[in-house]
């Protein structure tokens, strides 16, 4: 079963545009304080964007408070932070959100459905040679 | 480079998939992607393909075009890939374009029993499983 505060670190994604995020483990974070048990972590998120980030988070900030069980600290790490410490920890989650994704738009098309397009035949590149491969889109008008 | 993946039906058997597409355009840089790059313009060289369902013929319901340098950083682009379905505005018209420099992406769907958002983030799951090496290549030359 999911627990709430896996649903809340979801949830906290989808407000953060995806971007990986995780409650911190203890090990983690160094010196004793506060709501280090309540602490979650964002990834990707440029400083640029961090205050942005935080003001989307304040409708929902106390039921997350309320669910985490009291005031709740947020950590942001940069793109290049992410990539160079925890690299690993950010492309599963990546990964594991575009494996979301496709299992929730598994569906039967309407036979009757209007096309965009229809699909045509390409060629692959031969290997390293340039100029092997198809230089046309895959689709062309229906 | 291009990536591009499109949801298909056959006419005949009505059976469907997601069919991925890599195309590069070279060691060019840019801050905002050259209108000289874009698909219809350019769409680059075909180097890899992921194929659910072999095209010719087949009708398009739906598609992802992303434009990128070649030789962005693989988190960088698997970020934008997972922030398309919360950042991507749904416009009146279809296909929707936008820049996110230094990308553009555009997403047509036809009208789905899905939810606009939930077409765009399967689509672009399906492009960042097919990079990542989590989904099987089936090359198919013509």
């Amino acid at each position: 079963m999911t627990s709430q505060r896996e649903i809340w670190a979801k949830r906290v994604r989808d407000i953060m545009d995806g971007r990986p995020v995780r409650w911190a483990e203890a090990r983690n974070l160094i010196g004793d304080f506060d709501g280090r048990e309540r602490t979650l972590e964002v990834f990707n998120a440029d400083a640029k964007d961090q205050r942005q980030l935080l003001r989307r988070l304040r409708p929902v900030r106390e039921d997350l408070e309320r669910a985490a069980g009291g005031p709740t600290i947020i950590i942001f790490h940069t793109s290049a932070e992410s990539s160079r410490l925890y690299g690993q920890f950010v492309q599963a989650a990546l990964r594991d959100e575009a494996a979301d994704d496709i299992a929730v738009s598994e569906y039967v098309l309407p036979d009757d459905v209007q096309p965009l397009g229809v699909d045509v035949t390409l060629r692959e590149r031969d290997g390293a040679n340039p100029g092997t491969g198809s230089t046309e889109l895959p689709r062309v008008a229906a | 480079m291009l990536l591009t993946a499109q949801r298909v039906m056959s006419p005949v058997s009505h059976r469907q998939g997601v069919n991925v597409y890599q195309y590069q355009h070279g060691p060019y840089a840019w801050e905002r992607v050259p209108a000289e790059f874009l698909p219809e313009t350019n769409p680059g060289e075909l180097v890899a393909q992921w194929i659910d369902l072999p095209p010719g013929g087949n009708s398009v319901v739906s598609f992802l075009d992303v434009v990128a340098p070649d030789h962005i950083e693989g988190v960088e682009l698997h970020q934008l890939l997972a922030s398309l379905k919360h950042r991507l505005p749904q416009s009146t018209g279809s296909p929707t374009t936008a820049y996110w420099d230094p990308f553009w992406v555009q997403f047509g769907c036809a009208p789905l029993p899905v939810p606009w958002a939930t077409e765009l983030g399967a689509l672009a799951g399906h492009i960042a499983l097919s990079l990542s090496g989590a989904r099987p290549r089936h090359a198919h030359s013509g």
